[in-house]
């Protein structure tokens, strides 16, 4: 039995935030409904069957959005019940929810843990309210903090913070109150992520008009260390860019991703990867329910990795892994000795202690970590 | 006289000599208009100009003769053949070959400007071929025309007889007829023998797509007929002789090219550089006994590495420059490999003006794109054990230790310019390296200066300097006067402490330091940040000028990258690549391609 991840996309939210460019749209109640009942009644049970027939084994669920807490709770919790159900799952299979703080009360957050959730990943972003407008965000701070309690008083073990530092105008303290703020509470997970504006979102609209401008480079550089350093002195340990998790609760899911597993997609918009192909659903609500009511494929592009392909992937998601890419599993699995194939650019790397070797690891260094991007372009 | 009858007495073969801007094309115009040779639909403005560039640039690259007949005041009919002329400094070997043809010139001077720089520069040309000069005063039709002040300056300034000047409008037309009686009157009939053995000075030749090589030619002796086999005698070729006769301005076939006579010669020739400018003809079954005096084989004085900008056309470049030098052998080209450049050509110009249009050829004509490195001048370096080598290239450079002394091209050059710029045009040639030769009034509140400087001096933003410290009323020519001592160094650029061949450069001492300290300065504003660290440096044999430091990037991580993100970055990567791909390698250094050219660029 082969493990595989299991992503299922709610694509519905309250409001779309400033910054996101992820597939959401507002909620219908009508397009909910037919959107469950597709997942619940089509897509679950088909991939069921194709991992059965496959001899997958399911490690991870992740219900991610958009925003899966906006829907009435008993839809979400058809949906729980039905995947650990449904699907081939090991004995300890993680479950992890996405949550707005501005949507889920006490009794909808304990139907969650009731039906299989057992991972709550809390889109908190912020505990400044300033920056929670700028970033359009639904709730403030008091409400994000309410919501962590609410999940921790219902008996979950396992929570994860989600943290964004740089709009404009934050001040390093503002930032470190927000991270301060979430080690007070706990949480067994804090992801914290630099503000990105991509192209197509409101936010972007703005920075093009020059209405804001971006912290600096260097500025974000001693934010990201100051985050990481004090996340460290806290017992937090940093496994990923913007990742950081008591020993032994990294987020499995997403580790799969980095370490090239295979998952498929429930959903619009959601990918997969399967059989060394990389695919993706179509984005709209109306023509999944549809395809999948006929039947239909739901996939909108696919294509299969080419070796060079598969090894740029493997640079490319390995080297945001703290761990770092395992050199001998590369050789088994493509065939190519990098050490070898990239001497000269590794050399050089390592001569600026950018990267370093170790036991069959090569991965980023502290510093190698702010430039990931270049040092990734460097070495494919 | 009929196009077919000939008569030694009634040809004038001459041409229009003057400034540039001065009307040389519109009255080559009129010329054709007025003796009827072409329907006045068929005038495009100024014909003689064929190509575009050329009109933009309002001069003439290729010359073009037209022969064309004229009925006299007296009755008598004339055959006229009006060489045209190169009107740039650059040109000046084309400029004597075309005088060399004819019997007479006509000086042209703007009658608002008066006498400018390549008036006078022209006038010695014409009068080192013993020409009968024709001084035209033109622009008469101008408001601001002053006709009398400037028959005062061709005699005071010329030395040519004021009596003979004749002022015409070559825009109206006014005194062109009596321009064609002057020219009669004055300019001498050719001269040479008809039953000589037959001789023809190759003043003009150019590529024609369906008949190979066109010669155009000036018959001093004797006469060619088709289907004589001729020979050229500097380098001993036989060809047959295919086709004869001349423009008017239409190709007009003849049977016979005889003494005196201006015409084109067809012979199917493959080469440009078989049929050289300032070659004599002979025919091979009767040679003359010796070539036509002032032939020298073309020297290119301004060198520069041509490369592609994309690796990829090297080969499309390399079929571009041997169809261009099809057309003009005055430039020439070999292969070059640089380090940061790859794969292009060492090529050799005739000057500044001549390097811009060939590039500009190759880009317009060709759909290239070039990068061009800094154009360097040919010294001589005299080594230690006597020997000496020519250099056209700082990279072919010896070492310094082997070198005793470099002798670096000077020029002779005439500037004329209005009085109440002349501080400034003192200061530019002072910072040139100039010495005055000699500083004179030449009237109407203009001064004529002689300067003698380094070549060198005038490769980079010179011509615009002038203009800008003269509002642009300067005017300049030159001439090479030979070699002298310098002190020459070379100058490395490092990048990371690797010199970047295609940016060394070679410069007297005393500007070393200022053009080291400009061009670290540019390089650095170009490159962008990178993972590591780059130190730029401009380097003397050892020692260090300048240096400059691009600190390293900051930050530069994807916050987040999850399933449903990895195809998308592995796409901007692959993109990414493809960029670095065709990023040029400045030593350890990849830099985006437009930095390269900005850092290539001479002002």
């Amino acid at each position: 039995m082969r493990p595989i991840s299991v992503y299922i996309h709610i694509p519905f939210c309250i409001k779309k935030c400033k910054y996101c460019d992820f597939v959401s749209f507002p909620i219908v109640k009508q397009d909910v409904a037919a959107y469950f009942d597709a997942l619940i009644k089509a897509a679950l049970p088909r991939a069921a069957k194709l991992l059965t027939s496959k001899h997958r084994i399911v490690e991870t669920i992740y219900i991610g959005g958009g925003t899966p807490t906006a829907v009435p709770q008993a839809h979400l919790a058809e949906l729980l019940t039905s995947s650990v159900n449904a699907l081939p799952i090991s004995r300890d299979v993680e479950v992890t929810v996405e949550m707005n703080p501005g949507t889920a009360d006490a009794s909808y957050i304990s139907k969650i843990l009731a039906c299989g959730g057992r991972r709550i990943s809390i889109g908190v972003q912020s505990f400044n309210d300033r920056s929670l407008r700028f970033l359009g965000r639904i709730h403030n701070a008091r409400q994000a903090r309410n919501c962590f309690e609410n999940v921790r008083a219902a008996g979950c073990r396992n929570i994860n913070i989600d943290l964004i530092y740089g709009t404009p105008g934050e001040s390093l303290d503002d930032v470190m109150h927000s991270v301060d703020t979430a080690i007070s509470l706990a949480p067994e997970h804090i992801s914290v992520y630099g503000l990105s504006i991509p192209e197509g979102t409101a936010l972007h609209k703005r920075l093009r008009a020059g209405e804001f401008t971006l912290p600096s480079p260097d500025q974000q550089r001693k934010v990201y260390e100051t985050i990481r350093d004090t996340l460290r002195a806290a017992g937090y340990i940093q496994y990923e860019v913007s990742n950081y998790a008591k020993p032994g609760l990294e987020c499995r899911h997403n580790l799969n991703y980095w370490r090239r597993g295979e998952y498929i997609g429930l959903g619009c918009a959601a990918s997969s990867y399967l059989d060394g192909v990389r695919s993706r659903n179509v984005n709209s609500v109306a023509e999944y329910v549809e395809r999948m009511a006929n039947g239909a494929s739901v996939v909108c592009q696919s294509e299969r990795l080419s070796k060079e392909e598969r090894v740029e992937e493997a640079v490319m998601l390995g080297l945001r892994l703290r761990e770092g890419i395992s050199l001998s599993q590369l050789r088994r699995d493509e065939g190519i000795r990098l050490l070898q194939a990239r001497r000269n650019q590794i050399q050089r790397l390592a001569t600026a202690k950018l990267v370093n070797i170790e036991n069959d690891f090569l991965r980023l260094t502290d510093d190698g970590v702010l430039v990931a991007d270049e040092v990734i372009a460097w070495l494919t | 006289m009929s196009a077919a009858a000939y008569d030694r007495d009634r040809i004038r073969n001459f041409s229009i000599i003057a400034h540039i801007d001065h009307g040389k094309s519109t009255l080559s115009d009129r010329f054709i208009e007025l003796t009827g040779a072409l329907p006045e639909r068929e005038m495009a403005a100024q014909v003689l100009d064929t190509m575009d560039l050329e009109r933009e640039r309002g001069i003439t690259i290729k010359a073009q003769t037209v022969r064309l007949n004229y009925r006299s005041r007296s009755g008598q009919g004339y055959v006229f053949n009006l060489i045209d002329t190169p009107g740039h400094v650059d040109f000046t070997y084309e400029v004597s070959r075309s005088l060399a043809a004819c019997d007479g010139a006509l000086l042209v001077v703007d009658a608002a400007q008066g006498v400018e720089a390549q008036t006078v520069a022209n006038l010695y040309l014409a009068l080192e071929n013993d020409l009968q000069i024709i001084p035209v005063i033109n622009k008469i039709d101008l408001p601001s025309a002053d006709v009398e002040e400037t028959r005062r300056q061709i005699a005071d300034v010329l030395g040519l007889e004021p009596g003979l000047c004749v002022p015409v409008s070559a825009k109206t037309g006014e005194g062109v007829k009596a321009l064609f009686e002057a020219i009669i009157e004055h300019i001498p009939a050719p001269k040479g023998e008809i039953e000589a053995p037959f001789r023809a000075l190759v003043f003009d030749s150019f590529y024609e797509q369906y008949h190979g090589v066109v010669a155009v030619v000036r018959v001093m002796d004797g006469a060619v007929a088709v289907g004589q086999r001729i020979s050229f005698m500097s380098t001993g070729n036989t060809f047959e002789v295919q086709q004869l006769g001349w423009f008017s301005p239409k190709a007009t076939r003849a049977e016979t090219l005889r003494a005196g006579e201006v015409g084109f010669v067809l012979a199917n020739i493959k080469n440009v550089s078989d049929s050289a400018l300032g070659d004599t003809i002979t025919l091979a079954s009767r040679p003359a006994s010796k070539p036509l005096p002032g032939y020298v084989p073309v020297k290119q004085v301004v060198f520069s590495g041509l490369f592609p900008l994309s690796t990829q056309q090297f080969e499309d470049l390399q079929v571009a420059l041997e169809k261009l030098s099809l057309n003009d052998p005055a430039f020439i080209y070999e292969p070059e490999s640089s380090s940061a450049l790859g794969l292009g050509f060492r090529c050799g110009f005739l000057g500044t003006l001549h390097m811009e249009i060939v590039r500009e050829r190759l880009e317009r004509e060709f759909g290239l794109q070039l990068l061009s490195t800094a154009p360097n001048v040919v010294y001589e370096a005299i080594l230690m054990d006597g020997s000496s080598i020519l250099v056209d290239s700082p990279n072919d450079m010896p070492p310094t230790q082997k070198i005793d002394h470099i002798n670096e091209p000077f020029i002779r050059c005439t500037i004329i310019v209005p009085d109440e710029f002349i501080g400034n045009i003192l200061k530019l040639l002072t910072d040139r390296r100039g010495t005055q030769k000699s500083m004179e009034y030449v009237g109407a509140g203009k001064v004529m200066l002689v300067y003698e400087l380094p070549f060198n001096e005038t490769l980079f933003d010179f011509y615009d300097k002038l203009k800008s410290a003269s509002k642009g009323y300067a005017s300049y020519d030159y001439e090479h006067i030979g070699r002298r001592a310098s002190e020459i160094v070379k100058v490395d650029i490092l990048i990371n402490g690797q010199a970047v061949d295609a940016l060394s450069f070679m410069t007297h001492k005393q500007n070393a330091y200022r053009r080291g300290v400009e061009l670290v300065r540019r390089i650095r504003k170009q490159v962008p940040r990178q993972l590591f660290e780059v130190v730029i440096q401009a380097a003397i044999g050892s020692k260090i000028i300048s240096r400059e430091r691009v600190a390293p990037l900051r930050k530069n991580v994807t916050a987040k990258c999850y399933g449903g993100d990895i195809t998308r970055k592995r796409k901007l990567l692959e993109k990414q690549k493809e960029g670095k791909r065709k990023m040029k390698q400045l030593g350890s250094v990849a830099i985006p391609q437009e930095a390269f050219m900005e850092i290539l660029k001479v002002d």
